[in-house]
């Protein structure tokens, strides 16, 4: 009996260390890894920040790399809190535009059109003209002809038709690539626009 | 399993009884099987038994815990009721958390897996980033593509030309160099740049698809 107990032992103690190993070590994700970075109560915040993420269901990839982003630039730890609320507010932002339904990745995307500054209605608009669809592709685009210098209606306006005629992802990415040529090429962003757009939905519609 | 010759041999027969019964009785023996030596004894067949202390028979007699069978001998785990209720309170609780941990990190993993996907519509690229810095001791490459981590991606120098090729999710990307560890540098050779929001300029790439 002694015996059979001592053997109890090792194996509840190996079946506690089997159980609580992958446990302890998903602990020691990226968050954690800025625990040491940061101040106390910034890292309560943030952690705030990426819990509140969690729960409303947002990706929070981001904003982790958002802190660590700051962390590489030394920006005080102020910096990196309001950085990281303000990519929060983006993704809700993003999400409640997209909707319920909306990917993590979509969500990002939105964002990221949102800090280039397209609106929350062009985001809307984009899905219920993509509805069938991702929408993760044009967003992208959408905010790479922004921050390309392209009027945001007139890109905003130029996706959504894009994405209305059933544009694949491949025609979004040629219409960016045209933009970056023609604007390298010293042509005007809101001209290389009108100009790319009006090819392509020439050569798509019959 | 043998069986016994049952006019000639009573001796061997009553040891094989005596052993299942000491079996039967042994805290280490699971039941079950000294139950089914004693059927078997019973029947006249001499059968292998695991008592804990070998019998006088001079029949084969398996130690339950010997040298080489301790792996596969059956063995019952004994433990008081309040140890196999905190034994199981343990197994549900870290079940629980292990499952939320690993459902939490899958569902982040997955989010930025698709991010990428999305970004690319396709598997990305090789992408070969260059920078001249002759003075430096360490150029490291940092972006939303690695974390903005110095130590994950450093380039290699050729007479002042420090240089790295690594494949790139398609998407769009913000990135830099840390050369030296501290000094942060746009890509100069980046075609767009973009406002961070620490005050500096990030270069800006577009990995198609």
């Amino acid at each position: 009996m002694p015996r059979a107990r001592s053997l109890s032992r090792w194996w509840l103690a190996g079946a506690a260390l089997l159980c609580l190993g992958p446990a302890l070590g998903a602990q020691s994700g990226d968050l954690l890894a800025l625990r040491d970075r940061l101040d106390g109560a910034s890292f309560r915040v943030l952690t705030a920040l990426v819990d509140s993420a969690q729960a409303a269901g947002l990706p929070v990839a981001p904003l982790v790399s958002k802190a660590q982003e700051g962390l590489l630039k030394r920006a005080t730890a102020p910096a990196i809190v309001a950085a990281s609320r303000g990519l929060l507010v983006r993704l809700r932002q993003s999400r409640e535009a997209l909707g319920l339904t909306a990917s993590p990745a979509e969500i990002e995307a939105g964002a990221s059109a949102l800090r280039a500054g397209a609106g929350a209605s062009q985001l809307s608009a984009l899905r219920t003209a993509r509805s069938s669809q991702g929408v993760a592709v044009p967003l992208v685009v959408l905010a790479d002809l922004i921050a390309r210098g392209v009027p945001r209606d007139t890109a905003a306006r130029a996706v959504q038709a894009m994405a209305a005629a059933n544009a694949t992802d491949a025609a979004f990415n040629a219409l960016r690539l045209g933009i970056e040529r023609d604007i390298t090429a010293g042509m005007s962003p809101a001209a290389a626009a009108g100009m790319r757009y009006r090819a392509l939905m020439g050569e798509k519609q019959p | 399993m043998t069986r016994l010759d049952s006019t000639g041999d009573d001796d061997a027969l009553d040891a094989v009884l005596q052993d299942a019964v000491r079996a039967l009785r042994s805290p280490v023996t699971p039941r079950t099987v000294a139950r089914d030596a004693l059927a078997s004894a019973l029947r006249g067949e001499r059968a292998s038994v695991a008592p804990s202390v070998p019998g006088p028979s001079g029949l084969s007699h398996r130690a339950p815990f010997g040298r080489t069978r301790w792996a596969t001998t059956p063995y019952v785990l004994r433990a008081s009721p309040v140890t196999m209720l905190a034994a199981a309170t343990l197994l549900i609780v870290t079940t629980a958390v292990v499952t939320a941990r690993v459902t939490s990190r899958t569902a982040e993993m997955g989010a930025a897996a698709g991010a990428q996907a999305a970004r690319t519509g396709g598997a990305g690229q090789i992408v070969r980033f260059t920078l001249a810095a002759p003075q430096a001791r360490r150029v490291s490459l940092v972006g939303d593509f690695n974390g903005w981590d110095p130590a994950a991606t450093t380039l290699q120098n050729k007479d002042g030309m420090w240089t790295v090729v690594i494949p790139v999710s398609a998407g769009r990307h913000q990135y830099g160099f840390v050369i030296d560890g501290s000094e942060w540098i746009p890509d100069p050779a980046a075609a767009q740049s973009a406002d961070s929001d620490f005050g500096t300029q990030n270069s800006v790439m577009y990995v198609g698809g």
